[in-house]
């Protein structure tokens, strides 16, 4: 595992993909960070959680190549011929781009070192959007690495994992939007509904999509309102999608023998 | 020819042993490979089913016992104070909570960011007794008529409506705030300095499902000041607050237990002081409040007519503080009263914030049976100040003056007296928020007057400040940053990558 994790973290750092995804995360967070500096009022929690907006592009530019690059090489059927533990390889590949999103934190790091040098704040609604912030990243890393498995391609891979972490960020509206298209087509007088028990209805289809969304669950953290549970879901849900990934190349390996 | 015929059908009936052979393993693979492949995605839907299920037993038994507020004030988390009141409410209570809007996504800057995750916390703790939702009347234009088929509020869009049962109140976002009144004054626009979400809301919560001990009359119709937050004071105390408006038929209502004069601006009307006069008289408790400022050509000769009853009077002067460590502003006019000895002990300041203060006095002809003391006093270096002619002009007059004062008669009636509206107007409170030493005074001053024991007092929840250093966020300090934070750092990985595609492109 750990020769997994040295091989494909270093390969970050001799390809562009890793260069370009640390280019992107700096100017994005020092935008916002200046912007805030500026106004003479700095939240980092707030800065936090508005760069989780962009994992819709930076995910997909660090995992799509995890898998895919290797069957590009050809060098992916060393996994099925070699003694090598295939779940070593996921989790070693997993750990690499975790480590990557972790070094490109160092950048706001020192933002934060700058901010209580220039008498800012860093509370614990701070430190929630940290926690969030890493947790999030080892759900959406581990998706991304799925997509790589499932495609041969990278740039499906890319497009794959870019379109489910944009559903999963558009959750809530969405929820809003079938709560009330529902409302709307059961409100009509010939299904002769209650319309309290019909609000009633759609508010718990609202919760009902929301409770798998988990942007809506950790959302209270950057206030420094801590839970576990969600941190739960998302470990739980990171640790799905590495055991998905897992099966997909098992079922490689049986195909190549 | 048989010879060779007879190489053929061996050589024939060989290949066709060995072709059933492969037959019958490929067979064998295909059947296992089928076998492994439904073993693999049964194995998988059993994993994904058994994450979710886990996840909600995991979030059902203990994400509220797992759930911790960290943060410096508890922004986002009911009070023990709230909490305890929740418990204590029958289980089949029915607390509905509706927004009338759509449900505000974007919480980052607005007012809901801490009216939303804390309206989730009572929702989530108060064990199915309170529900929340958002409906939009523009989309569901029957909801107000669903929530109040009387029309006994008035409901509009952006409001909260709170409803138990048949009882109703609403709430304003904007008015779960308190707001720096200095920058309203200076530059325009409202500046929150602290939250009062959670008092709001609570007190609404009291307000429909509590029968209330006492009932409060606030006389309206005098140009006074608003008295929502009184209200809501009046409100933690288990008293209900009704409006009662002058008029030519003007009668106190047998069920009041206390009237309340919040800041008029103009003089109560002849009639008006009459039953007054004789509500005291039987023992009625009468809370006034007035101050100089945009009724600073009131004399208020009938209200006096009133207090005179009680051996007081309200003068028309204006206070001016001239001791500097007591005046907080130029000219004296808001400044630091001291509170007498008999209250000091009910509040958390031995001085209190006064402004535009007119003197109340007792008077000199004394009637009998009347005990007046002073609750809170300025210094001895004090002056007043007379409109002449539509200008302010200071008097010679120097010495203490009392700023608040209580006369109660033989027969019990009590009449509190306030030269200023610091003790009951919404500016005052909403500025600086129910914790404040002020409203802890009024609050003691009405549990004193009505013998009210119980009380929900949740307070105000401070916001935390994240300013930097002005001197270090200026221009240039700014300059230095966004050139090293958005152009030497990205664009040193963009160079870096360019590089490293340009070597690595031919190997």
């Amino acid at each position: 595992m750990l020769a997994i994790f040295k091989r494909e973290f270093s390969m970050y750092f001799k390809t562009a993909s890793g260069y370009i995804a640390f280019a992107i995360f700096a100017f994005l967070s020092g935008y916002i960070f200046v912007s805030q500096y500026a106004s003479g009022k700095v939240n980092i929690a707030s800065e936090i959680t508005n760069l989780r907006s962009f994992f819709v592009v930076l995910i997909p530019i660090v995992t799509m190549g995890l898998f895919s690059e290797d069957k590009k090489r050809g060098t992916e059927v060393l996994y099925y011929t070699t003694p090598t533990n295939i779940a070593s390889v996921v989790i070693g590949k997993f750990l690499s781009a975790m480590a990557l999103f972790g070094i490109m934190f160092i950048n706001v790091l020192v933002q934060m070192f700058i901010t209580v040098c220039s008498g800012g704040v860093i509370d614990a609604g701070t430190m929630g959007a940290i926690v969030v912030y890493f947790f999030l990243t080892a759900l959406f890393v581990a998706l991304g690495l799925f997509a790589s498995a499932v495609t041969d391609s990278q740039i499906i891979a890319a497009i794959f994992s870019f379109l489910i972490i944009l559903l999963i960020q558009l959750t809530s509206t969405i929820s809003a939007l079938i709560s009330s298209t529902f409302n709307s087509f059961l409100s009509a007088k010939v299904f002769n509904i209650d319309p309290e028990k019909l609000s009633e209805f759609c508010s718990n289809v609202e919760k009902f999509i929301n409770w798998f969304d988990p942007l809506s669950k950790t959302k209270d953290f950057r206030y420094g309102v801590f839970s576990i549970s969600p941190l739960f879901y998302c470990a739980c849900i990171a640790g799905l999608f590495l055991f998905l990934t897992y099966q997909v190349l098992e079922k490689k390996r049986w195909t190549q023998s | 020819m048989s010879k060779t015929n007879k190489n053929k059908q061996v050589v024939e009936s060989a290949v066709s042993k060995r072709a059933n052979e492969d037959s019958s393993k490929k067979s064998a693979t295909d059947t296992r490979f089928k076998s492994l492949k439904y073993y693999a995605i049964g194995l998988s839907l059993i994993v994904i089913v058994s994450v979710f299920v886990l996840n909600a037993i995991f979030d059902g038994l203990f994400s509220k016992s797992l759930t911790f507020d960290l943060s410096g004030t508890a922004q986002n988390t009911i009070s023990s104070v709230t909490q305890n009141y929740l418990d204590s409410l029958p289980a089949e209570t029915e607390i509905r909570i509706v927004g009338l809007m759509d449900k505000p996504e974007s919480l980052a800057g607005t007012p809901y960011e801490y009216i939303v995750p804390l309206l989730d916390d009572y929702a989530f703790k108060s064990n199915g007794k309170v529900t929340v939702e958002y409906i939009n009347p523009k989309t569901y234009p029957t909801i107000i008529a669903q929530l109040d088929p009387d029309s006994s509020s008035q409901i509009s869009d952006g409001m909260y409506v709170i409803k138990c049962g048949d009882r109703i109140t609403t709430l304003i976002p904007s008015s779960c705030f308190t707001y720096d009144q200095n920058v309203m004054a200076q530059y325009g626009y409202y500046l929150p300095t602290s939250n009062v979400v959670e008092s709001s809301f609570t007190n609404a919560i009291v307000a429909v499902t509590t029968d209330m001990s006492n009932k409060a009359y606030f006389i309206t119709g005098l140009q006074e000041d608003p008295h929502t937050s009184f209200s809501n004071i009046l409100s933690s105390l288990f008293i209900e607050s009704v409006d009662l408006p002058v008029s030519d038929s003007f009668a106190i209502p047998e069920d009041c237990d206390l009237l309340i004069l919040s800041g008029p601006n103009v003089d109560i009307p002849t009639n008006v002081a009459d039953a007054l006069i004789s509500f005291l008289s039987n023992g009625g408790k009468l809370i006034v409040s007035t101050d100089f400022y945009y009724n600073s050509a009131e004399h208020f000769n009938n209200l006096n007519r009133v207090l005179n009853s009680m051996n007081l009077n309200i003068d028309y002067s204006l206070i001016s503080e001239n001791d500097p460590s007591y005046s907080l502003v130029d000219g004296g006019f808001e400044f630091l009263g001291t509170v007498t000895s008999d209250y000091a002990s009910l509040v958390s300041s031995p001085t209190l914030r006064v402004s535009y203060a007119r003197p109340v006095r007792q008077i000199d002809s004394t009637l009998p049976n009347i005990v007046v003391t002073p609750l809170i006093y300025s210094t001895q270096n004090a002056s007043l100040s007379t409109v002449v002619d539509e200008q302010l002009t200071s008097g010679s007059v120097t010495g203490q003056f009392n700023i608040a004062m209580k006369a109660v008669n033989g027969s019990a009636g009590t009449v509190y007296v306030f030269g200023t509206n610091n003790f009951t107007s919404d500016v005052y409170i909403s500025t600086y928020g129910f914790n404040d030493a002020n409203v802890e005074l009024t609050r003691e001053v009405v549990r004193g007057m009505l013998n009210v024991n119980s009380s929900i007092i949740v307070d105000s929840k401070t916001f935390a400040d994240y300013s930097i250093n002005d001197n270090l966020s200026t221009g240039s300090g700014v300059s230095v940053l966004a050139t090293v934070f958005l152009i030497v750092i990205p664009f040193g990985f963009v160079v870096t990558a360019a590089v490293v595609y340009k070597k690595r492109k031919n190997l």
